[in-house]
């Protein structure tokens, strides 16, 4: 679902978003939203890397696939996943399993 | 043989570096419908080979699917999680071990008493048993580096041995 929501966007940011209408053949208001669902993205896998969200939840807020997620992740450097701590605490349950 | 019961998230990883074929040798590999829609039919939309990779493990009889209406009416998790997660958590049974590399399913999976693992786990475990030679594991875990921590690399790595 989308909704229309009204937005004051600075006139050298709108330069920008023109710039990245021309190099990929698309239109302005294509290139903001691009710009916006990137940061979103971003913004997503870092609740993901401080375990505020989980990566199936961030997957379907942002209508991507798993793959498309870590793949998102790798590219932009932003470690997401269990931590040491957890894993040593699953390494003592490996640990007890014959 | 133990029985695991992946998430989607750990199932991918696993599948990308090239180590599935071997736990589902070694283990019982189960997941729900809905880690099914989300890897494989999912996958598929996006052309990715890992999604043929699971397919074809789930077509050769060494994946199987639990069926929805197994879990449907289960206890769901009191925090939000998506549906593939929501899924396993209701599917969890005492003989199965969860399977997931997420931190906050796994804050969770620890909170509601239920341990799991994850596919470093899954490394270390093989190396451990010798059910893989070092070398191999060294292997698995480099492939699997650009997907986890960088701290968690390390203790995985010392934990293998030199």
């Amino acid at each position: 679902m989308t909704q229309v929501q009204p937005l004051r966007i600075e006139e050298d940011i709108l330069k920008i978003a023109e710039l990245r209408s021309k190099d990929e053949h698309t239109s302005k208001t294509a290139a903001i939203k691009q710009f916006l669902y990137s940061g979103a993205e971003e913004y997503l896998l870092k609740l993901c890397s401080q375990g505020r969200i989980s990566m199936g939840k961030a997957s379907e807020i942002l209508h991507k696939s798993i793959y498309d997620l870590q793949e998102s992740a790798k590219r932009k450097g932003i470690e997401v996943g269990i931590t040491t701590k957890q894993y040593y605490e699953g390494k003592k349950f490996a640990d007890e399993l014959e | 043989m133990y029985n695991l019961l992946f998430d989607s998230d750990a199932l991918i990883k696993i599948s990308k570096i090239d180590f599935l074929d071997i736990i589902a040798d070694k283990f019982s590999i189960v997941i729900t419908e809905e880690v099914y829609q989300e890897t494989v039919t999912e996958g598929k939309k996006g052309l990715y080979l890992d999604a043929d990779k699971i397919e074809n493990l789930v077509q050769d009889g060494k994946i199987k699917i639990i069926k929805k209406g197994y879990y449907e009416k289960s206890k769901k998790p009191k925090q939000i999680f998506g549906i593939g997660e929501i899924s396993v958590f209701q599917s969890h049974k005492r003989n199965i071990i969860i399977v997931t590399d997420d931190l906050k399913f796994t804050s969770y999976l620890r909170k509601e008493k239920i341990s799991s693992l994850s596919s470093a786990h899954l490394i270390y475990i093989l190396a451990k048993n010798r059910e893989l030679g070092k070398e191999k594991a060294y292997d698995f875990l480099e492939k699997l580096r650009p997907y986890i921590r960088n701290d968690l690399y390390n203790s995985v790595k010392m934990d293998i041995g030199e």
